[in-house]
């Protein structure tokens, strides 16, 4: 009975990881998520900022997805007095990929609006304001596909854009986010 | 030999003939509703350069002309620290003036025309209170190219020039420097170019033409 057990225990595990590694990954239906941290450069300011960074991504093909992501301000890793008090940016795009076996190049558009206020240290202490403001971005990054439900990326963003309230600030900003994603095929 | 030159110009007008009118179409594209999101580079000729985001869906009507519904919200940095945003929205008509460069053809060049409502705000960024607005409407053509990356989604690149007919918001500065900001009185004619990115995905189709 033991024995049996065991023997069925092997067998299941050989077909849940056939399962998860054998099969073809990058291809339409696959879904990938990611939870991450981002580090940026902002490029007409001596300002680093870093975020939290989530995308969620459909593949339509297995060259093409379509993508939604948000970037959460955490802080700014410069010295001196922070720039934001708020700088909340969401995009979505498109996305062309090139792969190969597991691996997965792309480059992408994705039009956005960042929901930014200036730390008040940047108008004397005067009250700052929230403003919407449009953003042009483009990606590039690099996915590996462990298996079934895991990847690695990394990923480049340039971002474009000028906050127009309380002062002028220009937001052309890189961005460089990567880690571990999830990842799923929704169809057989 | 006037005989053989007439028969040659028959020969050569029968060739561009069916050239023109004999090649096979392909399943039809009437139909398709599709959805996108875009970036506008808006260059005023008194306003400057601003940058915008948008979104749009298109309804092809037939082989040869597309229907495009847009809105957008552009920004822009005007000097002495005045903003002026703008919020379009409107229709543009898009015709495909060569049938055979369609998918599987990478590159389907058009020509739009369209109309176009637009609200312009323009505020002095370090007095709020000083800010004045006005509705409008505009008419635009210009061109543009599909980049067709799949049978269903497409880059679209296009050039466009807008005219509205409103009372425009002129920003004047006095002696003492204070800035105001005052709507003529009378409607006038003022442009821009629009340059716009967008992607596009063919999601389904309204009606199938057999």
């Amino acid at each position: 009975m033991g024995k049996t057990l065991r023997w069925s225990l092997v067998l299941m595990l050989y077909a849940v990881g056939h399962e998860v590694f054998s099969q073809e990954i990058i291809r339409a239906g696959l879904i990938r998520a990611q939870l991450t941290l981002s580090a940026s450069q902002m490029l007409s300011e001596n300002h680093s900022n870093f975020y939290l960074h989530g995308n969620f991504e459909g593949y339509l093909t297995k060259r093409l997805s379509l993508s939604g992501e948000g970037y959460h301000y955490l802080g700014d890793l410069s010295t001196g007095a922070e720039l934001f008090k708020v700088n909340e940016s969401f995009f979505f795009g498109a996305s062309w990929h090139l792969t190969k076996r597991s691996s997965d190049v792309y480059i992408g558009i994705q039009p956005g609006i960042a929901v930014a206020r200036l730390n008040e240290i940047q108008t004397n202490n005067r009250p700052t304001h929230q403003a919407t403001t449009p953003l042009f971005s483009s990606v590039v990054g690099y996915n590996y596909f462990v298996n079934r439900i895991f990847h690695f990326f990394i990923q480049t963003r340039i971002v474009s854009g000028q906050h127009l309230d309380d002062v002028p600030i220009n937001l052309t900003e890189l961005r460089i986010s990567a880690g571990l994603g999830f990842n799923i095929n929704s169809t057989k | 030999m006037c005989c053989t030159k007439r028969h040659l110009l028959v020969i050569i007008s029968l060739v561009v003939q069916s050239a023109v009118f004999g090649q096979a179409l392909g399943p039809s594209k009437t139909g398709w509703f599709s959805l996108g999101g875009r970036n506008t580079l808006s260059t005023f000729t008194h306003d400057g350069t601003g940058l915008g985001t948008g979104g749009q869906f298109r309804v092809q009507l037939s082989q040869d002309v597309n229907t495009e519904w847009f809105a957008d919200y552009i920004m822009i940095g005007l000097p002495d620290g005045v903003r002026s945003t703008y919020y379009h929205i409107g229709w543009s008509v898009l015709f495909y003036p060569f049938s055979q460069l369609k998918y599987p053809r990478v590159i389907q060049p058009y020509i739009l025309a369209g109309h176009c409502f637009d609200y312009n705000e323009k505020t002095v960024i370090a007095a709020p209170s000083v800010s004045e607005s006005r509705w409008g409407s505009a008419v635009q053509a210009g061109i543009g190219t599909h980049v067709n990356l799949s049978e269903k989604f497409d880059v679209s690149l296009c050039s466009q020039y807008m005219v509205h007919l409103t009372n425009e918001l002129n920003v004047e500065k006095d002696a003492a420097g204070n800035l105001s900001i005052q709507k003529e009185q009378r409607n006038s004619a003022e442009g821009h170019l629009l340059i716009t990115v967008s992607i596009n995905y063919k999601i389904f189709r309204l009606w199938e033409k057999h």
